[in-house]
């Protein structure tokens, strides 16, 4: 490989207990419980009500803006009701989720043939049409829905697609297993997204450690004219930052998108489930998660999405002890997930069994410096610490607190056992809302000093206001006018000050 | 990058252990009285340690987990001459524990080197008596003989065990050529016994520097920077001034490039600020050799730098990922 990325660690993966074991199917539980918040975006609205009977793949919730991926009912069900709950994402956030009870001849949603021969092809204005419509959403863990992400690049030109299949992070490996079993799933999945977009080049970019995904996958990529690439296994080479600078040496600049450079990423799972939406229609309401820790028989589960995590860790073995803790997530950037009955999401990709660790008090920071070697943002950790504790937003912004990607390379290392990336994460949450703060504080106070302009210039000029805003049809205005006529008929004496 | 994580015990601990080559030299060459100023520093650092962290309001063992504190006794106790007398050794040790490190927070707050600015107040404040006792071998055959000593005091004839950086000063303030000066007696053993504590320091630092505790590229740049100001100097007139061996070999450089100057705390975090940082002390030693009235420049020098450390790193600062500026 040409290129590489600043610092980074080589760990150990832990990741054979679970990357040669086939994967197999999570059972039905009898809840399911359908989360309405799984990607990037606004909050789904439901589409079923209380005691309707749904179908396998019904809609049970869509989006009313840009921004979303619709859900549907994994297996055939009874809706009884909204339940909030946390779920299995990276935080374990609270969120909405449609309480489907399953029927009791409930049954997996039918497989589709592996050896996906030739596709027809598929005008793209239909493709994207059947990804949008199936929820297929970005599996790598950011949750960003996948046909927002490539209508963005059907506006601009896209040079390289890369497919990633660097799966980094430690003990996860349901990338792996899909890449080792359906192989022509992710490759015509590739093919279609290339497809979609014009993209000049596509690659499917592996650790090099990933022998047998890579000898399942070479074939299919030869046939389809795609690249396979192997990176080199150092986390986070997975990042979408990284692998981008790895494969092109080139750099996502601050603020951007990979597309603002011709560059799209699509997770390979995100590729499979793109395939199976193009091509068969299927809706996304399972996904592989990795099992792995101290459980009796790891592995990976195909789990129907809404699964509580309790029945697929039970599946795999699992104690439910105290002196065990269940993170969601690989083993740097996991959080930990302490109610088990938090469902599975489309971004669940791995549950971590680990014994629980004793709390550890951390040193004063003695300015070593191993965190600056090892960022991959190339960021100074050590300085951002200070600015962090204290909440100096003026210091964090300068030394680029916005750039870390919290990878958790700095807490492996450092020797005063310090929580760099929890304490980066929680002043971006503060800078974030002071952000938003302000600007509802700004845009308190312009309103008040309008409306004070207003009442000081009279009630006629506030009539003439409201009847031609700035951007306003006449059809509009006609009917704001007609609207305030009326209002004035009926209430002649009310004040200004209240509308 | 590879390899299991650290903790700072197990580095200070490392550091502990990488010092006992020179220790051990260093009580070879100027006899037990290095021993009583170590014992000394540390056990007076030790209690002043306790009671500064009872004040302070932490709690946790009397004797701090980080033992970053005995690090501090042993390179303080190494810098005072051995026979210092105690008096001078308690005020040294009081002002880098108190003053030094506390006063601006503790560990890992700390802006100057604490072990150094102790030395540099004792050396500011007693200039003869420092001056006059460093470099003294005294051939006692028991500890407890070098012990009295420290604790009556002692008077020296200042010529007898001088330094070869003392003779070279003396030289050029009496403005005599170096080749009048005779430099033989600086044989094995005689005045120049530093060469052989330097190379002690030297091989405990490289056992530092690939144990990563060390950044490489302080005492690298350090070095580098003397060697090359020497040389420039023994080319331009040899006749004054002292080459490059002689530099890199006497007074405290060794110690001061691998223990002193890299105290992680109070040094440069940045990878180009590590190397401006060992350059400029590198730089200030030589200049404080050949111009100062000190017996070394290694204290004085570290200090400086200290103080420009923050603009160091600021001004150093690598490239963010995805920054545009190159």
């Amino acid at each position: 490989m040409p290129f590489r990325f600043n610092g980074g660690l080589k760990l150990n993966g832990h990741k054979s207990a679970t990357a040669d074991v086939p994967i197999r199917r999570a059972a039905i539980p009898p809840m399911l419980y359908v989360p309405l918040q799984q990607h990037i975006g606004r909050r789904l609205t439901p589409r079923v009500s209380t005691g309707q009977q749904v179908a396998a793949g019904e809609l049970l919730a869509s989006c009313d803006g840009y921004v979303g991926a619709p859900i549907h009912a994994p297996v055939a069900a009874t809706v009884t009701g909204v339940v909030e709950r946390a779920v299995a994402a990276r935080g374990a956030p609270r969120q909405q989720c449609i309480a489907l009870a399953t029927s009791a001849d409930a049954a997996w949603p039918g497989s589709i043939a592996s050896e996906a021969e030739t596709v027809a092809a598929v005008p793209a204005a239909q493709m994207l049409a059947a990804i949008e419509s199936c929820g297929v959403l970005g599996l790598g863990g950011a949750g960003f829905p996948t046909h927002v992400k490539v209508r963005e690049g059907l506006h601009r030109a896209v040079d390289t697609l890369i497919i990633n299949g660097a799966e980094c992070e430690p003990y996860i490996t349901c990338d792996n297993r899909l890449l080792q079993e359906r192989a022509a799933e992710i490759a015509h999945g590739a093919h279609m997204l290339a497809r979609l977009v014009n993209a000049h080049r596509t690659i499917v970019a592996l650790e090099e450690d990933m022998t047998a995904a890579a000898a399942a996958i070479r074939p299919w990529c030869e046939q389809l004219g795609l690249t396979l690439e192997m990176v080199p296994a150092i986390y986070p080479v997975g990042g979408e930052k990284q692998l981008t600078r790895v494969l092109l040496g080139r750099e996502i600049p601050r603020g951007s998108l990979p597309i603002h450079i011709g560059v799209l990423v699509q997770n390979v799972a995100t590729a499979a489930a793109v395939y199976r939406a193009v091509a068969h229609g299927g809706k996304l309401v399972s996904r592989v998660v990795t099992i792995a820790g101290d459980v009796a028989s790891p592995g990976n589960f195909d789990t129907l999405i809404g699964t509580p995590v309790r029945a697929v860790l039970a599946q795999a073995g699992g104690r439910f002890e105290d002196d065990l803790q269940v993170w969601c997530g690989g083993s740097m950037m996991g959080t930990p997930l302490d109610d088990l009955d938090a469902p599975v999401t489309k971004t669940t990709n791995a549950l971590l069994v680990l014994p629980r660790a004793p709390a550890r008090v951390p040193l004063p920071c003695i300015r070593c410096g191993a965190c600056v070697d090892v960022c991959p943002a190339s960021l100074q950790p050590q300085a951002l610490l200070d600015a962090a504790v204290a909440l100096e937003s003026e210091a964090l912004r300068k030394l680029h607190l916005f750039d870390c990607i919290e990878c958790g390379c700095c807490d492996y290392v450092c020797p005063s056992t310090i929580p760099l990336a929890a304490t980066y994460h929680r002043a971006k949450v503060h800078l974030e809302e002071a952000r938003v703060a302000q600007l509802a504080s700004v845009a308190v106070r312009d309103r008040h000093q309008r409306r004070q302009a207003r009442l000081a210039q009279g009630r006629d000029v506030l009539v003439e206001e409201l009847i031609t805003p700035p951007a306003a049809g006449d059809e509009l205005r006609d009917a704001l006018a007609a609207a305030v006529a009326r209002a004035r008929q009926r209430k002649p004496d009310d004040g200004a000050g209240t509308i | 990058m590879n390899g299991r994580p650290l903790d700072v015990r197990r580095i200070m601990l490392e550091t502990l252990g990488a010092l006992v080559p020179g220790l051990l030299v260093s009580v070879w060459c100027y006899g037990w009285g290095v021993i009583c100023q170590c014992v000394l520093v540390a056990v007076v650092a030790l209690v002043l340690e306790a009671l500064v962290l009872r004040l302070r309001g932490r709690r946790g063992p009397w004797i701090p987990a980080d033992a970053s504190v005995l690090v501090l006794a042993v390179l303080l106790g190494l810098t005072l001459p051995a026979y210092t007398p105690w008096w001078i050794t308690i005020i040294a040790t009081a002002f880098a524990v108190l003053i030094a490190k506390h006063a601006f927070g503790g560990l890992g707050q700390n802006v100057f080197n604490p072990a150094m600015a102790g030395y540099a107040l004792v050396l500011v404040c007693f200039p003869a008596i420092i001056k006059s006792l460093d470099g003294q071998f005294l051939a006692l055959d028991r500890p407890w003989q070098a012990l009295r000593l420290v604790l009556r005091g002692v008077e020296i004839d200042t010529t007898s065990g001088a330094t070869v950086l003392d003779v070279l000063r003396t030289q050029r303030m009496m403005m005599l050529m170096r080749s009048e000066i005779d430099l033989s007696a600086f044989g094995f053993l005689s005045a120049a016994r530093a060469q052989w504590v330097n190379a002690a320091f030297l091989i405990g630092g490289l056992f530092l520097v690939v144990r990563g505790h060390v950044k490489w590229q302080i005492p690298v740049g350090l070095l580098g920077t003397l060697a090359l100001l020497a040389g420039a100097g023994y080319v331009y007139d040899s006749a004054r001034y002292a080459g490059a061996m002689l530099h890199l070999f006497a007074g405290a450089t060794m110690l001061g490039a691998f223990f002193i100057a890299t105290d992680p705390v109070t040094s440069a975090t940045t990878r180009r600020g590590r190397w401006l940082f060992g350059a400029g002390v590198g730089a200030l030693i030589y200049v404080m050799r050949v111009r100062g009235g000190y017996p070394d420049g290694v204290a004085f020098a570290v200090l400086f730098m200290n103080a420009l450390v923050p603009w160091l790193d600021n001004v150093t600062r690598p490239r963010t990922y995805g920054d545009s500026r190159s």
